[in-house]
């Protein structure tokens, strides 16, 4: 099995898929800020699954982040085949009312973050003809999003770029697959201080059966992805809607209860 | 790389400690003299304490500035491994470089080692396995030390057979040695992963002699001709050995072979193997099996954690 290098790998979705890629056997790389989540979970994994767990510690909000990630995955002299790129945050609030560092973090981790080290690990895989990436973007990503407008733009971009990325690697071997969840059970609602919103109390996925569906998805080398028959509808009615409506429908979805 | 490279371009070799496997014959002898003669201290790690005192005896005639110890050591058997791993660290306190160079091929039966393995995997891979991994500590101790392995380019049609490593249930002895000797690159190469993964000096680099006429071709005697026509002697078949062995523009995972004809024969050159023997998934289980199969935990590969 290849190793797979994992993007926010010490809690939610990122650490349920750093559990099903062991469990199919295969090595990994686990980047996250938390270095005693990380270790735990390799000393959970390592011998479980007999399999080898790396971790870096790493703040991709940071600038030369993903290339100091590089490097270090260069100077082990490991073998990424699959970049999971899950990390990311949201941060609930008014636009205007919101932190600007806090904002500029944001980007760069779900933005900046994805793309450079999509950047950095791709030839490789390319070169060789063989490999996944899977951008863990949103149902958010599907339509703008009233409280979280920066959260739903950068989601945007992640499936925006996952897409066309998928297209210009589709003869080379290499998969793209972009992972759009909707609510799930994870620290995500916390970090973003979002309190008591619609989108959350309709009910939410687990880490786990987000994270099984997006890994077959990504093996399969499925472009699109929403897990859930509820998130599927979410998505899909923006097609049908005038944009004037689904903003309000996402705005009901998102305005503090 | 200079042109024509031949031992006399080594660099001098005194005050270093070199283990050289099967030194009292063949490429193994010549790799021992030349060193010997550079001023290493050449440690001669052989089965036959008669055979190799004749060989000691031969290259001391010749006056080498350095010396010549002898110890014994039988690949086929992990207890006389030990018994020379453990001699070897009682008297010395460092090691520059280890030759794996012992070799056996083409046995027109199955033979096993004391151990119970088919011999070519037993002592080509897994008894230099298991050396390599008794000394490893001496190795991390001694700067810019080196493993060098001498392999083949009979690497080439080998696989690992994973569900019958011994050939228990078919021996074809081609396919045994094939084995035998893509195990040596995929040992190298791996083992030049573990050594970079904790930062270490030591480096890991792999040789072959092209075709070279020497004692290992002895159950081959149909061969005789055709080894007349093409095969050089010893003395150059162990040129990419010493180059690979002390060189400065030797990197961890280079692997060095004849420059001329096919890399037959000829002076060293840098070659690559196989791309089957860079599969890092293969080496790895390869080396998982080889720690299970002789019990030598050779330098454990405990996951790394860093902050960036």
């Amino acid at each position: 099995m290849a190793t797979a290098l994992i993007t926010g790998a010490s809690s939610g979705i990122g650490m349920a898929l750093a559990r099903v890629h062991a469990e199919h056997g295969g090595d990994l790389v686990l980047v996250a800020r938390r270095r005693e989540r990380l270790e735990a979970l390799k000393a959970e994994l390592e011998p479980a699954h007999d399999v080898r767990v790396f971790v870096i510690v790493a703040d991709l909000a940071q600038d030369g982040a993903p290339r100091k990630v590089y490097d270090t995955v260069r100077e082990w002299g490991l073998d990424v085949e699959i970049l999971i790129n899950n990390a990311g945050f949201g941060l609930h609030g008014l636009f205007h009312t919101q932190d600007p560092e806090k904002l500029a973090q944001m980007v760069h981790v779900n933005v900046l973050a994805t793309t450079i080290l999509t950047r950095f690990f791709v030839p490789h895989l390319v070169a060789r003809g063989r490999g996944h990436v899977l951008n863990v973007a949103s149902v958010a990503a599907f339509m703008p999003g009233p409280w979280q407008a920066v959260y739903y733009a950068t989601k945007a971009y992640v499936l925006s770029f996952s897409e066309a990325l998928a297209d210009e690697l589709r003869t080379s071997g290499v998969t793209v697959t972009a992972l759009c969840p909707g609510a799930t059970e994870t620290e995500f609602k916390e970090r973003a201080q979002m309190g008591r919103v619609r989108g959350f109390e309709m009910g939410a996925m687990s880490a786990r059966e987000v994270a099984e569906y997006g890994y077959r998805a990504m093996l399969a080398g499925k472009r699109v992805v929403v897990p859930g028959w509820r998130n599927r509808l979410l998505t899909f009615l923006p097609r049908l809607l005038p944009r004037s409506w689904t903003v309000v429908m996402s705005r009901m979805g998102m305005e503090p209860l | 790389m200079a042109v024509k490279w031949r031992a006399a371009d080594m660099p001098d070799q005194a005050g270093k400690i070199i283990i050289v496997t099967g030194a009292n014959s063949g490429i193994g002898y010549e790799t021992a003299r030349a060193l010997a003669h550079k001023g290493a201290h050449v440690v001669m790690a052989c089965r036959s304490r008669g055979r190799a005192e004749a060989a000691a005896a031969r290259i001391r005639a010749e006056n080498p500035r350095g010396e010549l110890a002898l110890l014994d050591l039988d690949l086929a058997d992990l207890a006389s491994v030990r018994a020379f791993a453990d001699a070897f660290q009682q008297q010395y306190d460092r090691l520059d470089v280890l030759v794996n160079n012992a070799g056996i091929m083409a046995l027109p039966q199955r033979m096993t080692t004391k151990d119970g393995f088919e011999i070519q995997f037993g002592v080509n891979h897994l008894g230099h396995f298991a050396l390599t991994g008794l000394l490893i500590e001496r190795l991390l101790a001694t700067p810019k030390s080196r493993v060098v392995t001498v392999s083949s380019k009979a690497h080439r049609f080998g696989t690992i057979n994973f569900d019958d490593l011994n050939w228990e249930r078919s021996y074809s002895l081609w396919k045994a040695y094939g084995q035998s000797k893509l195990a040596n690159l995929l040992f190298t190469f791996e083992l030049q992963r573990r050594l970079e993964a904790r930062d270490a000096e030591t480096i890991a680099v792999a040789a072959h002699p092209g075709y070279t006429a020497t004692n290992l071709q002895r159950y081959m005697r149909s061969f005789t001709w055709f080894q007349k026509l093409l095969a050089q002697s010893p003395e150059m078949g162990a040129l990419p050995t010493l180059y690979a062995a002390t060189m400065p523009d030797v990197r961890g995972g280079d692997y060095f072979g004849p420059d001329s004809f096919m890399e037959m024969r000829g002076h060293p050159k840098r070659v690559r193997a196989k791309p089957h023997a860079y599969d890092a998934e293969t080496a790895r289980r390869l080396w998982k099996v080889s720690e299970a199969l002789t019990g030598v935990f050779s330098l454990d590969d405990e996951s790394r954690t860093t902050e960036v």
